[in-house]
């Protein structure tokens, strides 16, 4: 049997396009203690601690109510990884770049996942040869087009173009997305440790016992792996809350172009879960521009703080940042189109 | 160090216990009742099922561990590891929300939250999350912040008999006249992430007494708005209370 040329890498190799843990520890405390050495006044002293307790708090809210849509994801990868085979894959998934990458946009019916719950379950799929463009559409579109976000979508909005706009336009920017992926090498995107599985039906469950602990095992070190992501990304979405004003976002919320960015923005600060986002654009509805709503609704389930971040654990560096830039530029370009061309 | 973390046994030991760390960090936040304070409470039955699913999958390392003593090789498991190990900032990083929430005492958002959010003070605007429900079945005395906010967006202006009982927090903005003061809550639609606030301009002439950010509940009646302004809640009884165990609202 031929070995990958993955698996071949020299030890050193492997961390290439991982963050160092080590410097990320670092740099969180080379920032708290500058903070703290500049506190002279009590009253300084109690604005950076109100301020620090402010953001333990989002730290924390975003942490809580993102970890069980992990564990989720991780167990379904871990299952995945263990009683999915690899011909189950190669059978049923199509080649076709059309047809994978439309497929991909619309796998998030079989697996309801969100933004989160998403990653582990991909990087799993990858491990089992799932072809580029139908895993690079599934992360991009299953955050959306799931039964969950549907409801919660129709809930605010009812039947109308904000409903029927995110779910086209998510599948549409999916499927470009995954498309332009087609033409990349699974090496050039992705980390080798992602590619490790492929090929070797045994990898995935070299440990004893009954299979279900196995699997559940595997969540645990896929839950692992990504709550670092997921840890260093809420900091940064907390940080990002308490240290950029709304108002001056909310401010420019009726011009065609400047809403567009302004929400988009906001989306990728927040990071709120896909599964309730409808919610929070129902109140910017009367003020904002409808291109904007869709900067929101489309563009923030895709891509934001936290789950940038997330992508760091299946994709290299650079992959991760045509992720986020190629789904922003369509993104936008659709949203300023319907603002000016539609109505706002 | 991180030869030590490394090795296979120390590695299904430390993430055993990582998981259950994170379980029981996350279950104490319930049996205290300060979980409400980071998510919506209607989000609560998946922190119950996050519990129970990361000792679930805590115990498979346990488990896992006990039975490769028997019978797997060292070297199946060295080949397993090799993109799971946890080394010691990967270790810090995970206990980070432990830690955090151990060393920081549990409170929910307070004034400093709206040091860079907007308030909505009597009428809906754009900050507010969806909170579109009709506030006519609720009546006057039992309506809240926000049901009063939702009644005035929908121009449901309140009449002279009509008396207010709301329990919130004391905010000044900029605007706010010293014999005044906004008496404010957070709403959340699912975690604090996304709270915003919404408040009702309270005139009480004992108004600059009052601290910031303490949690009061206020009994008045509105009074006959000029055109083009919000109703002010004229204050005949300010109160001081302890902070409620639900410190945020819900549309």
């Amino acid at each position: 049997m031929s070995v990958p040329e993955v698996i071949l890498e020299k030890p050193e190799n492997r961390w290439i396009g991982r963050p160092r843990w080590g410097v990320v520890v670092f740099a969180i405390l080379a920032v708290a203690a500058i903070l703290v050495s500049s506190i002279n006044t009590p009253q300084a002293r109690f604005f950076i601690a109100e301020r620090f307790q402010t953001f333990v708090t989002i730290f924390l809210s975003l942490f809580i109510e993102a970890a069980p849509f992990l564990l989720a994801g991780s167990i379904v990868s871990g299952i995945i990884a263990v009683y999915v085979d690899q011909g189950i894959l190669e059978r049923f998934v199509p080649r076709h770049p059309l047809t994978a990458a439309l497929t991909g946009a619309g796998l998030g019916f079989v697996f309801p996942v969100c933004e989160c719950g998403v990653v582990p379950v991909t990087r799993r799929l990858y491990g089992k040869g799932l072809p580029l463009p139908v895993g690079i559409a599934f992360l991009l579109a299953a955050p959306v087009i799931n039964p969950v976000v549907l409801f919660s979508t129709f809930a605010a909005f009812g039947w109308g173009p904000v409903l029927w706009g995110r779910f086209g336009f998510s599948i549409l920017v999916a499927f470009i997305v995954g498309l332009i992926f087609h033409l990349a090498r699974p090496q050039e995107i992705l980390l080798p440790q992602t590619l490790a599985a492929r090929g070797i039906p045994t990898h995935d469950h070299p440990r004893t016992g009954p299979r279900i602990w196995q699997a559940l095992a595997l969540a645990g070190d896929d839950f692992l792996d990504m709550a670092r992501y997921l840890i260093v990304g809420s900091m940064l979405a907390a940080l990002m809350q308490i240290l950029v004003s709304q108002s001056t976002l909310l401010a420019i919320g009726q011009s065609p172009f400047i809403s567009v960015f302004a929400l988009t923005l906001l989306a990728f600060i927040l990071s709120v879960c896909s599964t309730v986002d409808a919610f929070i654009a129902l109140a910017f509805s009367s003020t904002f521009t409808t291109g904007s709503l869709f900067g929101f609704l489309v563009f923030g389930p895709m891509v934001d703080v936290k789950s940038s971040l997330l992508f760091l654990s299946v994709f290299r560096r650079r992959t991760v940042l045509y992720l986020i830039l190629l789904p922003f530029a369509l993104v936008t370009v659709i949203a300023v189109f319907w603002n000016v061309q539609v109505g706002m | 160090m991180n030869e030590i973390l490394r090795l296979p046994r120390v590695q299904l030991a430390i993430k055993g216990f990582l998981l259950f760390g994170l379980g029981i960090f996350l279950l104490t936040r319930i049996t205290s009742g300060t979980l409400n304070f980071y998510i919506s409470q209607r989000f609560g039955w998946l922190t119950i099922l996050a519990v129970l699913g990361l000792l679930l999958v805590g115990g498979s390392y346990q488990y896992l561990s006990s039975t490769s003593k028997r019978g797997s090789t060292g070297e199946e498991e060295d080949r397993h590891q090799h993109s799971h190990d946890l080394g010691c900032a990967g270790l810090l990083l995970i206990l980070l929300p432990i830690i955090l929430g151990l060393v920081v005492p549990p409170r929910p958002l307070g004034i400093a939250a709206l040091e860079n959010r907007e308030i909505s003070v009597g009428s809906l605007d754009s900050v507010l999350p969806a909170a579109v429900r009709s506030t006519q079945d609720t009546g006057t005395s039992e309506r809240s912040i926000l049901d009063w906010v939702l009644a005035f967006s929908a121009n449901e202006w309140p009449s002279e008999t009509d008396s207010a009982n709301v329990t919130g927090f004391v905010y000044r903005s900029d605007d706010t006249d010293e014999d005044s003061f906004i008496v404010t809550r957070f709403v959340i639609g699912c975690c604090a992430a996304d709270a915003t606030a919404v408040g009702l301009t309270v005139q009480w002439p004992a108004a600059r007494e009052l601290v910031e950010g303490a949690w009061v509940q206020v009994y008045g009646q509105f009074s006959a708005p000029a055109r083009n302004e919000m109703p002010v809640l004229v204050a005949e009884q300010v109160q001081a209370v302890p902070e409620p165990n639900q410190p945020y609202l819900y549309p």
